[in-house]
């Protein structure tokens, strides 16, 4: 086990009745990082969270938090962690402060100054006071993040963090996950369907799709374009002539035609050339458009979902 | 513990709910101690000792044809301390305040409803709310987190008899200016001895005996609710236990033996204090061994299935 590893899945299974809804997953999440847990809704990424603290029985395998064991020796295990699973839900009958002191009362070495301290970091001191059924969802997410952070934890899970925020919010937290990885080393652990929140939080990407881990992959490698072989789209005002030029020797690019325009495929390095031999052929060149596969169409290749 | 104990008072006594149920308790206390000061006066106290003289002159005319030596042994110790009253100037407790508190008694089945809408919304309400999650990925089993939310409504029954006890001799005492709040109560040790206690001490117990019924009301709703997680249906339910029970109950034990067996035929412990068992055969500990086997079943149901569950959506 890698020094930096703080929570680690080993064969994680989990089956309803017959069914199975995890299949034998395996990760380590280091410190320091956010990871994102990304699959289309019913890919088991909240089962998967609910067995990381403790709600959900684990059928196979095993999660240590730190070492410990969350299935026996749970409350060691959950006390560095810190979680939201689903909606940050409050008493909305009390005020949020008396959330706060609620949640305080349940953790290892909370004091007053400390709640004030993380009451201010999430910009709630105006509105403490009040009762929750007044708060906007937004201001509960941040009384639900005050409340997951009261007692440092070195593990934070959200899950679908980003449900009912507004940009504003979707970016404060961003911003705010960022330097609790960066500053304070907590591991983050957040799960989304949303491949566009995941690519400005993450450091890695896990990928889950029917209750399988499919591929693990770091922001940078799933950025990174292959560019030995690109797709590119030329308007040209002949295509039929151009057509013929680039498929002839010594070009030989294959090429299609489509309702005027020209489909290419090449590598990035033959672009100039090409654009050069048309010019030369006295084609005008209206655009061209370099076909990049996005993130989301590999996400969605990698999830099987078409 | 006493911190998760802490919290679960916190919920409860935030609710509007249950401030009301406390106000509605002394408002039904308060509606019949001032009814009945104008409906029926006490009797007037200053004839006391001409009364207890009548009485005794009754009882021993009546110990004259008692054929049955224990009933002629009670009668015995009843004159004794009717004796000892007028020799000592102790008024009994049918004039003074004490005897509305020891009336209120009959007010505990609404305490047990009160507490049975407590007990019913105690877990149900958690997952309902969703707040279940943020409960149990805390470093706490879940075995303490239900035991401290069970505590917590004992408590808030024990709270209300308290204010039960207390609202009925505060009510009546301020009609009598709290006059004879310090009557002994007088009762015969084995030796056929007159012996002085604690009045307050000696109702109040009195109260406890009666909420035995209360106890397993609370237990079952906080186990409906913990295993169907529907304050509704916890509420529903011993609600309908608490109204058909004891009279069914009753009204089958006259046709079945095998009615001894069930819980509510057990729940009056009274009703050995009094020498007349529900079902003849019927001891105070067959009653004591049937009400535990009872109330460990409610209990381990109520543990496993808490314990065991998986929270889902």
């Amino acid at each position: 086990m890698n020094q930096d590893t703080v929570v680690q899945l080993r064969d994680v299974t989990k089956k309803i009745g017959l069914k199975t809804i995890i299949h034998t997953i395996s990760l380590d999440i280091p410190r320091g990082k956010v990871i994102g847990l990304l699959g289309p809704n019913g890919a088991g990424k909240t089962t998967l969270i609910r067995m990381m603290v403790g709600l959900t029985s684990i059928t196979g395998g095993h999660i240590t938090i730190h070492g410990a064991n969350v299935k026996h020796e749970f409350e060691k295990a959950i006390q560095h962690v810190g979680a939201i699973v689903e909606n940050p839900e409050m008493y909305n009958y009390m005020s949020g402060w008396k959330n706060l002191i609620h949640a305080a009362n349940m953790l290892p070495g909370v004091n007053r100054k400390r709640m004030k301290e993380v009451v201010a970091l999430v910009g709630l001191e105006k509105h403490i006071h009040q009762k929750v059924k007044t708060y906007s969802l937004g201001m509960k997410q941040r009384l639900g993040i005050a409340q997951a952070l009261l007692h440092r934890p070195s593990v934070l899970i959200l899950d679908e963090p980003t449900n009912g925020l507004d940009p504003a919010g979707i970016r404060e937290l961003r911003d705010h996950l960022r330097r609790l990885a960066d500053v304070e080393g907590t591991a983050v652990i957040v799960s989304s369907h949303l491949l566009s929140e995941m690519e400005l939080m993450c450091d890695e990407i896990a990928v889950l799709r029917e209750g399988r881990l499919v591929d693990v992959k770091s922001l940078e490698a799933m950025m990174h374009t292959d560019t030995s072989n690109v797709t590119v789209v030329l308007d040209v005002d002949q295509p039929q002539e151009a057509y013929a030029l680039l498929t002839q020797t010594p070009l030989d690019i294959s090429c299609t035609i489509h309702n005027q325009t020209l489909t290419v495929k090449l590598s990035k390095e033959q672009i100039p050339s090409v654009v050069f031999a048309l010019a030369h052929a006295q084609i005008s060149i209206y655009e061209v458009k370099m076909l990049t596969q996005t993130l989301e169409d590999k996400f969605l290749e990698m999830t099987g979902v078409h | 513990m006493y911190k998760l104990l802490r919290n679960e008072n916190m919920k409860l006594y935030s609710k509007f709910g249950t401030w009301l149920m406390m106000t509605l308790l002394l408002l039904t206390v308060a509606l019949i101690g001032v009814v009945s000061q104008y409906d029926a006066p006490p009797p007037d106290v200053s004839q006391w000792r001409s009364h207890v003289e009548r009485d005794i002159e009754q009882m021993k005319a009546g110990i004259l044809n008692e054929p049955n030596p224990q009933v002629v042994k009670q009668m015995e110790n009843h004159i004794k301390i009717k004796e000892y009253a007028l020799a000592h100037g102790i008024v009994p407790l049918e004039y003074t305040p004490w005897s509305f508190t020891k009336e209120g008694s009959s007010l505990i089945p609404l305490v047990s409803l009160f507490v049975i809408f407590a007990a019913g919304g105690i877990v149900a309400n958690e997952f309902a709310w969703g707040t279940i999650k943020s409960l149990l990925v805390k470093p706490h089993s879940r075995a303490k987190i239900l035991l401290a939310k069970y505590v917590s409504v004992l408590q808030f029954a024990l709270l209300l008899l308290v204010m039960l006890f207390a609202a009925t001799f505060a009510c009546k005492g301020l009609f009598h200016d709290f006059a004879y709040w310090d009557t002994p109560y007088l009762f015969t040790d084995a030796q056929g001895n007159v012996q002085e206690g604690n009045m307050a001490l000696h109702l109040f117990s009195a109260y406890l005996l009666n909420s035995v019924e209360l106890l397993f009301v609370a237990t079952i709703s906080f186990m409906i609710s913990s295993v169907f997680r529907s304050a509704s249906l916890a509420i529903g339910i011993t609600m309908l236990l608490l109204l058909l029970g004891g009279m069914t109950t009753s009204l089958l034990a006259v046709k079945y033996d095998w009615i001894k067996y069930t819980l509510f035929a057990n729940t009056s412990l009274s009703m050995y204090m009094e020498g007349s068992p529900l079902i003849e055969g019927m001891t105070l500990p067959f009653s004591l061994i049937v009400l535990s086997i009872y109330f460990l079943a409610f209990i381990l149901t109520t543990w496993t299935v808490f314990t065991k569950r998986d929270v889902v959506r």
